[in-house]
């Protein structure tokens, strides 16, 4: 398993022929070669897989000269009836039939060009190839006699059904949403942008999930340099599972420490065509209907579908609006603790006599109280998400009540408290990037904590240390508070990319020579392709 | 790598400790406040000594909230007062009396008792220069003919607080009656400063001052004790000289060019003041020349007024009426000014600031006539030109007031 460090270095990756990955890899294995008897190999599979039961063997015997033969697939992750149809039948029946029995060739290349019916068809020479087929879903075919074996394309099963997305609804626009499988992903995507230039290429990441990635992207809209800065960071990945976009995020962000999110995530397939359209990279995980699309920008995170749905002025108002709440989420509780506990000589008289009045019979003091409301916000928040649906509802009541109504009225809390904490909280809502809203959520003790040691002073510091932060942060090269994606110079951009890429920790060598000496040099190079196309299953299901 | 970050951590974390441990600086919760809305100063008997008041908002009675305990039945504000050589250690001598920590800066009113002002108020204000609690924009107003305590004892309805009563009345009535001027300390301590003398409004209290100060003063129609703001008063070399009233205070806010919108009424052939012209626009330009070494002011006021009412047969459509109105309304007003210029000046109170007019227009004859300048300013001739115009007749043109038959 070692192969897949090096993997992918230095070349662009593309849909290889799987012998040549079984060349390369097959001496460092540390597995036997493919036996040439099919009891050995049937028994050293069984053996391998931990004798399995959901793997299937079915042996059978080939044509006049009644060869024995065996198809192992697994069950639940095959279309079985592709499995009886185009392979049992076809090499039980119809093979027989057509076969020379007279003739002795290389039957295993005569079955695959003349045999099998179906569309992907691979000749695996070693066992790592065999296994992941197998257990992505491929029918193995062995013969006896033949230290090789063939793998026929039968992914299928229970797959969920494409479906509305459900954290990001339009009101106007498609209905559709990803689901986990990648290759429905891919399809949902490929069928908006009929276009020759889509570039699809597939990664496998994980060493025990062996999970495929893939990326996408439009040739000659996206730019060159971050499609290769992120084929270079997706292909350094050593890790032993990956179950989702999320930890992939991580991996293959600039900065790994900011509370900031430097790629989108999204569940719509037309979201991901237009981000594509606009010189983008979406990144397909399977196993996640979360794709994500890179580089992101600041200013990204203020899209929503919905809005290459409207019209612009409508818009442009609404943005203003977002913008509005973020800034009101952010700092609304420590713009009021700063003014009722430092700055009160720049409250409206009327208003602070208001204040003042309410604040009366409270026993904490504003920060205290602005701490107790916004953990108990969260709380509210947290066990909100995590109620069932049912009983949710009675956790919102019962926390609106208590927190609104009793506290209020028992003079444990000002109720312009709760009014900043509500505005606060339904702030945070509007936002489209839920990332985002994390984010803030966070930064938003933070700044708390500096308004009630200093006042507008403290949040005037921490918003400059904030916004430098920001500043420093960039999304493959692409700077996150650019206004507009791709805008960076030349120039700019070789300092950018050039100190990031030389210093990336994950990646076992910087590439000085791109594109000449390719992974053929290296002998542990290994594609990360797959023995078969990966990305089909959607074909077949 | 970790070798040269350790320092730089290290670094950090002393200069953090540092941002901490300075702890919550001028950090005051609301609750452990007392907001002062209002101070009075009044002079304490004859020992030197300033007895200042301070009007304190409770809180507790400002909103509906019921849950707050017994709010409802507290009095509004409360005053508190103390003796000392200054402004200043008065406040801070009041800690003593009062139960939370006085803060100063949404002080909104300075009253000044009569006899102080009589004594002179220009050392008052350097406070408020130099304080950072306290508001230049707080508004003046001299107790007339009473002392500054008594006057913020007095519970007024409507308002919270005497103090933002008075500030509030004072507010609108510069603005639509024109009888008062809104003086605030950085106006005073600009006129002060330079040659001119400060107009400060008055507020008297109307009935008994000390049955003013109980809360069935709230609780009764009309209140049996009121405030009411009442004429301007003007000062020489820093001293109330003398109280200018009704069409006089007019004339003045007319010639301080401060006169936003107010009410003349015009006599319509017979019948006295039977037309109500509202003035909603005027300015006032004050030019100084020398004529045989003396300075001479013209003062030119253009104004614009709408016909608002009428008492007797009139026909706004015909242009020759309006013109005869026009030319009543700039008589009417020139009176005003001329009537306000005569009281300034046989008190030698320059008010109007001619002689910041003088100083910026005429430098070289100002060096000579600085020192008599209020001397100077009583002899000087006022040359007043008005321009009134009627625009609007209101929402009606011809009265349905029928001629009286003869």
């Amino acid at each position: 398993m070692m192969f897949y460090r090096k993997a992918q270095r230095n070349r662009k990756p593309s849909y290889q022929s799987h012998t040549d990955a079984a060349n390369a890899a097959s001496d460092n294995g540390g597995k036997p070669p493919i036996s040439a008897g099919l009891a050995d190999n049937l028994a050293y599979l069984r053996q391998e897989l931990g004798d399995s039961p959901d793997m299937i063997v079915r042996t059978f015997e080939i044509g006049g000269n009644r060869i024995p033969a065996g198809a192992v697939y697994m069950d639940g992750i095959t279309d079985k009836d592709m499995v009886n149809e185009y392979i049992l039948k076809s090499l039980m029946i119809e093979a027989g039939e057509a076969m020379n029995p007279d003739e002795k060739p290389d039957i295993l290349a005569y079955l695959k060009a003349n045999a099998l019916t179906i569309g992907e068809v691979h000749l695996l020479k070693d066992w790592d190839c065999i296994i992941l087929s197998v257990l992505s879903g491929d029918t193995v075919i062995f013969l006896d006699g033949s230290p090789e074996a063939i793998s026929g394309n039968t992914k299928g099963g229970e797959q969920r059904t494409i479906t509305e997305p459900s954290t990001q609804v339009v009101i106007r626009g498609p209905k559709d949403g990803f689901t986990e499988s990648i290759g429905t992903n891919v399809s949902l995507v490929r069928r908006r942008i009929k276009s020759s230039s889509v570039r699809l290429e597939p990664f496998k990441i994980g060493q025990t999930t062996k999970t495929n990635v893939a990326v996408m992207y439009i040739q000659g809209k996206a730019e060159d340099h971050v499609v290769q800065l992120l084929r270079e960071r997706l292909s350094g990945i050593q890790i032993e599972a990956l179950t989702g976009s999320e930890l992939l995020e991580e991996l293959i962000q600039d900065q790994k420490k900011s509370p900031f999110s430097t790629l989108i995530n999204t569940e719509r397939p037309d979201t991901v065509a237009n981000h594509l359209l606009d010189g983008r990279i979406a990144i397909f995980v399977d196993g996640t209907p979360f794709n994500l699309i890179a580089p992101t920008t600041f200013l990204m995170n203020f899209l929503s579908t919905e809005d290459y749905y409207t019209r612009p002025e409508a818009v442009a108002a609404i943005i203003i609006v977002r913008y509005a709440a973020l800034i009101i989420s952010l700092f609304a509780p420590s713009i009021y603790i700063a003014a009722i506990t430092f700055h009160q000589e720049m409250i409206p008289t009327p208003l602070l006599l208001s204040l003042a009045s309410q604040r009366e019979s409270v026993p904490f003091p504003a920060f205290i109280e602005a701490l107790i409301m916004e953990f108990t916000f969260e709380i509210l928040r947290e066990a909100g998400i995590r109620m069932p649906r049912a009983i949710g509802q009675a956790v919102s009541i019962v926390g609106a009540l208590v927190l609104g109504q009793a506290a209020v009225e028992a003079g444990i809390i000002s109720s312009a408290m709760v009014i900043v904490v509500a505005i606060t909280g339904i702030s945070s809502f509007a936002n489209p990037s839920y990332n985002m809203a994390l984010s803030i959520r966070l930064i938003r003790f933070f700044l708390m904590v500096a308004a009630a040691l200093f006042g507008f002073y403290g949040i005037a510091i921490f918003s400059i240390i904030l916004i430098s932060h920001m500043c420093s942060l960039s999304s493959f090269g692409v700077p996150y508070m650019t206004i507009k994606t791709p805008s960076v110079p030349e120039a700019e951009r070789k300092t950018l990319f050039g100190i990031p890429l030389t210093k990336e920790k994950t990646k076992p060598q910087p590439a000085p020579d791109s594109g000449g000496s390719g992974a053929g040099g290296n002998d542990q190079a290994q594609p990360a392709s797959a023995p078969s196309n990966l990305l089909n299953e959607s074909g077949s299901s | 790598m970790n070798a040269c970050r350790k320092p730089i951590a290290a670094a950090m974390l002393l200069l953090l400790s540092i941002v901490v441990l300075t702890g919550c600086w001028n950090s005051n919760e609301l609750s452990d406040m007392a907001i002062v809305v209002g101070i009075g100063v009044d002079k304490d008997g004859d020992s030197g000594k300033y007895r200042v008041s301070m009007q304190i908002v409770n809180p507790s009675t400002v909103a509906a909230n019921k849950s707050s305990g017994g709010g409802q039945n507290a009095i509004p504000n409360i005053v508190y007062s103390s003796v000392d050589h200054t402004l200043f250690s008065a406040f801070r001598k009041t800690s003593q009396k009062a139960p939370r920590r006085l803060f100063f800066a949404h002080s909104q009113m300075f009253v000044i008792g009569e006899p102080l002002a009589r004594e002179g108020i220009n050392g008052l204000f350097d406070l408020f220069e130099r304080s950072r609690e306290l508001r230049l924009t707080s508004s003046v107003v001299i107790a007339r003919g009473m002392k500054a305590e008594d006057l913020l004892n007095i519970l007024t309805p409507m308002q919270t607080t005497t103090a933002t009563s008075i500030k509030d009345k004072l507010e609108v009535t510069s603005e639509v009656w024109a009888q008062n001027v809104d003086t605030d300390v950085t106006d005073i301590i600009k006129k002060v400063s330079g040659s001119g003398e400060p107009a400060i409004s008055g507020a008297k209290a109307v009935g008994n001052p000390i049955a003013g100060r109980k809360k069935a003063n709230l609780e009764e129609t009309p209140p049996q004790t009121n405030i009411e703001t009442k004429g301007i008063a003007i000062f020489a070399q820093g001293k109330l000289a003398a109280w200018l009233d009704g069409k006089a205070a007019r004339g003045a806010v007319w010639a301080m060019n401060k006169m936003k919108s107010t009410t003349v009424n015009l006599d319509c052939g017979n019948e006295k003041q039977a037309i109500a012209i509202e003035v909603i626009r005027s300015s006032t330009r004050t030019r100084v020349h020398m004529r045989n070494g003396k300075p001479v002011l013209t003062m030119h006021i253009k104004e614009e007024g709408n016909l608002t009412e009428t008492n007797c047969p009139l026909d706004p459509s015909n242009r020759e009426l309006i013109v005869k109105l026009q030319n009543q309304l700039a008589e009417a007003t020139k009176k005003e000014v001329e009537t306000a210029i005569k009281a300034a000046q046989s008190k030698k109170s320059d008010i109007f600031g001619f002689s910041t007019e003088m100083e910026r227009t005429q430098p070289k004859a100002w060096k000579q006539l600085e020192k008599s300048w209020p001397d100077v300013f009583a002899e000087t001739e006022v040359e007043i030109n008005v321009e009134a115009y009627i625009r609007r007749t209101g929402l009606r043109i011809k009265s349905y007031i029928k001629p009286e038959k003869e």
